[in-house]
Order: structure tokens, then sequence, then C-alpha cells
């Protein structure tokens, strides 16, 4: 617009040019140049009614979406409750219970499925009459302790700053708590509902690891197959084919959503929480046991179990399943590598990962809060579409696509943790540009008026209000890189496993050792990535809105 | 013609096709405390974000001392912004807050520290230093505000609506304690608000707007006893207004004749000037209020209605006597 426009919302504009074109060659090189590549193959007419044509593919595709439906519905259900147990009122342990609802989401796929192996194994529910892995239920089960940190931390932020009178207003009419809460909250409560649950809806369909891991054989969905054909079978074409299926039910699903949404959009007057929370001094008590209680069933169970499980070797508890990480076993050997050494593969590539996801997803955060409107939307869809991809997908594209000149990078150590960084770089993204979105702009107007030039004002407003959101947004991506699964089993070599595809390879050994050893490496992961939820913690304050 | 202080000279200021304030033009001296008064929505908080250089004009010009200011950068304008919400940085505690300004005018870190704390006492808040933004109440974070705004000792200070979300006790108190900190400190001060008795607390001089023009521009003490027509009385809230027919070049009030000309006539009669007296006029009590220090009834006589000054209650329904000084009356232009 005008001189005025650019004077409020300055920004050193030739370096952030510079730098949004390195990262945007970024993006196409190791991001939209695969991904494209991969789905081209699967493009040929013949293909796809081959695909089609098989009854095989529907009845996939049928599981794959009505699980993802029960995944969500469940979730949901068991999410509200400890929602309204963090949001609505105070109490001692909140923060720390909050804390513990988020740990599950940055928890890697393989170590939630290997807690529910676990689980399945301590309570004697893997032989008849009750046989938990290899069905539907086992998938749910990890798919809900998985996914109900996202509903309890979108819907109960939301209901954190709903305005309570409207309830009163009910009872006072004569409506009974459950009748109020039927007839007054869910509604209102549904804008909030419906976003995480197609973000889980949307987590769940592509869900790789649980299902490859507790599925077993029988229970295959779309993101499994893919990596069936492309693995074990070599058969490119149709595995590609098989992610254009994919895509498109996603995008119809997104599209499906977004319309939802758009007609369900309510006027809620919002209110600032503390006030909220006074109100709510003197109710719900008992929401707030049944609450906690059920987070520490849902939520608790299956990672006190898991650790459990790691410690009792047979003879008692000990340390033995942690030792037998260092040693290599001569005759058979479980891992090519040792335990300890695939900690530090994964340490290390999820480090370096973290640090490309960070600087790449921070200029792009600042990029898509510009006041140039077509370069804020363009980056804002460009790096947001990984969240919407399959791993499998990012990584099978990077195998196939990186692999002739002058592209050739597959064979390359660092395209693991490229790979890592692709997939953690919209969470970087989504934390600085809502807090640069959040910088209200008199707060620049302000420096202004005491003095302060525009790069000036740039480096006392924003730059310090969006590095809490650097280091939230770091934490995510370190997280998810330690654990990525679907795409570092494409990209990581046999001789350099890190831990999630060493766990994996651990639960494909029959033996105690093997899951054993599985199961401790299952807890170190979840020890490191648990800090993780601390640090976000720690920042959130200022970041408003995150995932 | 140059100015000591401040002049605004016809600035028109825009949102895109909208004009917001119109040929504006205001000449305020150094060290006045000047009231811009006007409904919301009138262009004032525009006017005063084109003084403050947050917003380019369209045209007029802007000069300090005569100096044209028009196309200097806010950051070099010398001018203490006060916002309605104050705008505290939430990331830097109140002492950080206060000394911001001095840190961009490259003031040493110790007397930094010194001269935050020695504002902090001044408005109030001293040992409050350490404190986070979060932490503050409204009437604190406004005192806050003032403190960071007049830090680096600014040529202007513009105070956008400083109390508006502050309750009625607490806008009393601190509208009498800004007036008396920007008096000892005697900086150039433009304070833009809706509410009529606030304008008249904290100013010296009164400008009026509506509709993106300024209307009337004086002290408080010349507008009060004389606003000059009656949209001007009215924004003040002046009572009693009547609009009377001449005869014989003479308007027949409640309390006798003035002289007047033309076909009717704007007659003002403040209540100071009305008293309840064992003598005068009978009329019937309507209404009572407590302004302040003493009751306005509100009383017809016939049908005419009168604003009295009284130092006691009388309820609605009582009948009362009234005298009233006519010399005081002010004759209004339309």
């Amino acid at each position: 617009m005008t001189a005025t426009a650019e004077r409020r919302r300055p920004a050193p504009n030739r370096a952030l040019t510079l730098l949004v074109v390195a990262v945007a060659a970024f993006a196409v090189v190791f991001y939209l140049w695969p991904v494209t590549a991969l789905l081209w193959r699967g493009r040929s007419w013949a293909s796809i009614t081959d695909v089609l044509g098989d009854g095989t593919t529907w009845r996939i595709l049928w599981f794959t979406t009505w699980q993802a439906i029960v995944s969500t519905v469940v979730t949901v259900v068991f999410a509200l409750p400890i929602a309204f147990a963090i949001a609505r009122r105070r109490f001692r342990g909140r923060a720390l219970l909050r804390a513990f609802v988020t740990v599950p989401f940055v928890l890697p796929t393989v170590v939630v499925a290997t807690a529910f192996l676990t689980l399945a194994d301590r309570l004697r529910l893997d032989e008849d009459p009750v046989r938990l892995p290899g069905t539907a239920w086992a998938i749910v089960l990890a798919h809900v302790f998985f996914n109900v940190a996202i509903v309890t931390r979108s819907v109960g932020g939301y209901w954190s700053q709903l305005d309570g009178r409207p309830e009163d207003a009910a009872r006072t009419l004569g409506a009974g708590p459950l009748r109020t809460f039927w007839s007054i909250t869910l509604p209102r409560l549904r804008p909030a509902l419906l976003s995480s649950g197609a973000i889980v809806f949307l987590f769940c369909f592509t869900s790789f690891g649980v299902i490859l891991i507790l599925g077993g054989l029988r229970r295959v969905t779309i993101e499994t197959e893919i990596w069936r054909y492309a693995t074990q079978r070599t058969d490119f074409e149709t595995a590609a084919t098989l992610g254009l299926i994919q895509l498109a039910v996603v995008l119809v699903s997104l599209v499906v959503n977004s319309r939802i949404q758009e007609r369900l959009a309510l006027v809620e007057r919002t209110r600032a929480t503390a006030e909220v929370e006074a109100e709510n001094a003197h109710r719900g008590r008992g929401a707030v046991v049944v609450g906690a209680g059920l987070a520490l069933v849902v939520i608790g169970l299956p990672m006190a179990v898991l650790v459990e499980g790691s410690l009792a070797t047979g003879d008692g508890y000990g340390f033995g399943f942690y030792r037998a990480l260092g040693e290599q076993d001569q005759r058979i050997p479980l891992l090519p590598v040792s335990g300890w050494r695939a900690l530090w593969n994964s340490l290390s590539w999820a480090t370096i990962a973290a640090g490309i996801a960070t600087v790449v997803g921070t200029v792009a955060g600042v990029a898509a809060t510009s006041p140039r409107r077509g370069m804020a939307r363009l980056t804002d869809i460009v790096f947001l579409l990984p969240l919407g991809t399959s791993a499998v997908i990012v990584g099978f594209g990077m195998l196939i696509a990186l692999d002739d000149p002058p592209l050739d990078f597959r064979t390359r150590w660092w395209i693991v943790p490229i790979a890592q960084a692709v997939i953690g770089i919209p969470f970087v993204m989504r934390s600085v540009s809502t807090s640069l979105r959040s910088i209200d702009p008199r707060l620049r107007e302000a420096a202004a008026t005491l003095g302060a030039a525009p790069t000036k004002v740039w480096r006392e407003i924003d730059l310090p209000i969006a590095s809490r959101a650097m280091v939230v947004g770091a934490a995510f991506a370190f997280a998810v890189s330690i654990g990525e699964f679907g795409a570092t089993a494409f990209l990581a070599r046999p001789q350099r496993p890190t831990v999630p595809t060493a766990i994996f390879r651990l639960l494909g050994r029959p033996g105690d050792l093997a899951f054993g050893q599985a199961m401790a490496l299952s807890v170190i992961l979840m020890v490191i990535t648990a800090s993780a939820v601390l640090v976000i913690e720690r920042f959130r304050g200022v970041v408003a809105g995150e995932l | 013609m140059s100015s000591d202080g401040l002049e605004v000279d016809s600035v028109t200021l825009a949102h895109g096709p909208v004009v917001a304030v119109d040929e504006a033009s205001l000449r305020i001296g150094r060290g006045r405390i000047v009231a811009l008064l006007g409904p919301s929505g009138c262009g004032k908080s525009t006017l005063l974000r084109g003084i403050a250089g947050l917003h380019e004009p369209r045209s007029g010009r802007v000069r300090w001392r005569g100096e044209d200011i028009t196309s200097v950068p806010t950051h070099r304008r010398s001018v203490g912004l006060m916002f309605q919400d104050h705008a505290l940085f939430p990331h830097r505690n109140v002492r950080d807050n206060v000394a911001f300004g001095l840190r961009m005018a490259g003031v040493a870190a110790g007397e930094r520290v010194r001269r935050a704390e020695e504002l902090l006492d001044l408005v109030g808040l001293p040992a409050m230093g350490g404190r986070t933004i979060g932490t503050l109440s409204g009437g604190q974070a406004q005192r806050v505000a003032l403190a960071r705004a007049l830090a680096p000792q600014p040529d202007l200070l513009l105070l956008d609506e400083p109390l508006g979300s502050l309750d009625r006790a607490l806008r009393d108190r601190l509208v009498l304690e800004i007036r008396s900190i920007v008096g000892q400190l005697g900086t150039t001060t433009i304070h833009v608000t809706h509410d009529h008795d606030e304008a008249i607390t904290v100013a010296d001089d009164l400008a009026l707007m509506n509709d993106g023009r300024i209307t009337a521009f004086g002290s408080v003490g010349a507008l009060l006893d004389d606003p000059g027509d009656v949209a001007t009385a009215a924004a003040l809230r002046l009572e009693t207004l009547w609009r009377l027919p001449v005869e014989g070049g003479r308007a027949q009030t409640p309390f006798g004749p003035i002289d007047a000309d033309g076909p009717t006539a704007n007659v003002l009669l403040r209540p100071t000037h009305v008293q309840v007296s064992a003598e005068g006029v009978e009329a019937r009590v309507t209404e009572a209020h407590f302004r302040g220090d003493a009751w306005h009834l509100t009383c017809a006589i016939a049908d005419t209605t009168v604003v009295a000054r009284h130092g006691e209650r009388i309820p609605a329904g009582a009948t009362v006597r009234l005298r009233a000084d006519l010399v005081e009356a002010a004759l209004l232009d339309d």
C-alpha cells in the first residue's frame, strides 16, 4: 500500500527476499519435486483402472476410512472430559496434567505401537480368548492414545475462553447439567471439535507405524500398502497409484471439512481465561476427577506398562535389556550396529533436522505473515502441505526422485535429516507465523513513537516475541524428527538405523531379548520426546493456538 | 505566522477512499494541555496518529515550533503516544518498558534504570520495576504506559483515550493525576477523549471534533462561559439551553426578558447561575442528579425546563422557588 503500511510492518526486505528464494528452492528440491515425481509414476490409466478394478483396493480403502472415523470419534469422546478438566477450572497439578496429556502427541509411532504390544503382553491380551495385537481395536486404542492431546489442547484452549453465561441461562430455564451440556455446550464447542477432529482423522487416515506394527498382516491400510508395494514387491507404479488415491481422499476430506466449518462458524463472545476460571471455581469438581482419572488410565497406563515391561527381565526387575543394547550378539546379530549407535544416529540426525526445520520454518513463518499477500499465501500453502502428505510418500518420493544427477542424493547420509526436516517444518512455521500474527500492531507503533527505527522495531518487538515461538517449534521439530518412521524407513540405510527403525527391526525378530531391547529403546525415546514437551510447555505462554 | 508549539495546518487523513479527518487545523501553544473531544468515530484518534506520524496525511502540514515535520518518520519526532489499551510490551518487565525510549535514545544503562525508577515514582508505582506486564491491574498498566510515554521527555505527549477501559472511580482519580503529572513536567499534551467531564477536567484548551472536522477550539473557561453555538454547547452537555421567540428585541425567559435579535434566540443559562431561594419563580422539581459536589435539579416552570444547582437533595415532585442571574446568560448561534 503506502509508505505508512511499510512503516507499520517493517521487515528487512531485500534480505528477506533472498532468504525466501533460498527456502523456496529447498521446498522445490526436497518436497515438491520428489512428491510430484512419485505421483507422476502412478498416473497411467491402465494402472489406475487396474488398482481400482481390484476388490482388495476397495476393502483396504474401506478399512482405512472406518478405522480413521472410529479412532476420531473415540478420541473425541475420551478427550472431552480431559479438555474440561484442563480448561474450565484451576486446580493443583493442572500444568502437570496438561504437559502429561501432550506427551503422547510427540511420542514416536513405533514407541506407541511397542507400548501397546507390551500392554497386550503384560496383561495377557495376546493369547486366546482375547487377542489384541492384529485387531482393529489395537489400532483404534493406539490412535486414541496418540491423538487425545490434539483434541484436548485445541478444544480446551477454545473452551477456556468461552463465556459460561449461556449455560447459566439454560440452567435457570430448567435444564439439568447433562441436558445443558448436550444442548448448549456441545454445539458451542462444535467449531473446535470439528477442526481438531479433522486433523485427527487425517493423522489416522495416513497413520503408518501404528498400523504396520499393530495391524499385523491382516489389518492393512493404503499407507502400509504403499510401503509394501514399494519395498517388498518393488512395484513402484502400483505404489504410486495408491499414493494418488490416498491424496485424492485427503483432498476431498479437507474440502468437505472446510465447507462444514464455514457453515457452522459461530460468533462467540470470548472472555479472559482467568474470569472463566473464577466463575467455575465452585463447579465441575467431579468432572475434573473424571477427566484427570481418564487421562491417567488412557495415557498413563500404556506408558507405565512399557516402562515396567522394559525392566522385567524374566528373573525379577533389572536393566538387563538396556545393557543388552550395548552388547552385540555375535551369533545372530539382532541389529547391524549396537542400540547405542542407533541412538547416536537418531540424536545427531534429529538435531540437524530440527536446526534445518527451525531456519527454514522461521523464514517461511515470516514470509507467510508478510504484507505482500501473494507471497504470504503461497508460502502458507507450500509449507503446510507436508502436514497433509503422508510421511511414506515423502520418503518414497525422495528415494526415487533424488536418484539421478544432478539430484543424486539418495545415498548421502544427510538425506535422512533433510526428510525429517521437511516433516518438521510445518510445526515451526505454524508456531512462528501464529505468534507474529498475534503481535498487536500497536506494539510496533508504540516502539516507533519511543524512537525505534523500522529495523530496530523488528529486532525489539517481532524477533523477541517470535523467538519463543521458534523454541517451541524447534522442540516440536526435534521430537517429530527423532521419532520419524515413515520417511526414515525408506531412506535410512540398514547399516545406519535410527532408533525407530531399530525398534521396528527388533519387533520383527523372535525372542524375549529382541522384544526387551525394543521396549528399552522405546522407553529411551519416550524420555527424550517427553523432555521436548517440557521445553514446549515452558515456552508456550506467548504462543497462541499452536496445534 | 509561526507558532511556538504544534501547528496542524489543514491536515486531511484518509483510510483508502474514506476521509477520516477533513482539513483539520489546530494551533497548540507549548506546555498547554489540550483535550480533543468528540463522539466515537469522529476521526480524533486518526488525527492523533497523523500528528504522531503513524498515518500519512493526504494533504496539509504538521509543524513543530515552526519546523515542518510532516515527512519526518515517527521515530524521529519526539512524540510520546499512550494507547487506549496501553500496548505495553508483553515480553519486557515494567522497568524495561519504561526505559525502552531511553534505550532507543542511547542513554547509558545505569542512567536508564535511575530515570525509569524516577518515573515509576512519579506515576505512583515505586518498586514495581521488576513486575511482568501480565500481572498488572488496569490502573497500574495505565500508569506504566504513561511513564513509558514520558520517559524520553517527548516534546509532545499524545494520549489516545488513555482511560477508556477503566471504571468510573479510577478514571476520575487518574484524570486528576495525569493533569498534575503533565502539568509538573510542562509537556505539551493532546488528550483524546469522548467524555466531556474528562476533557473539561484535564485540559487547558478544548478542541471539539465532529465528523472529521474541528468544530470549536478555545480555552476551557471561555468555551464553558460562551460556547458560541448550539452544537458546541450540546457537545459539552451544557444546560439549560432554550430556544425562545424574540418579540420587540426581547426574548422572554422564565426569569424575565433579555435583549436579543432575530426571529428566535438560543439562550444558555448554566445551573451555577440558577439558585433555590426563599423568593423567586415557583417551579416543580422533576429530577435530581448528583454532580460531583452538588445536586443538579431539573425543574419545570409551566412548560419550560430549567436546571438549578443546589447543595442538598430536593426530591422529585417538590415545589421550590428559583432565582437566576440573567446577566450571565449567553446567546448562542444556531
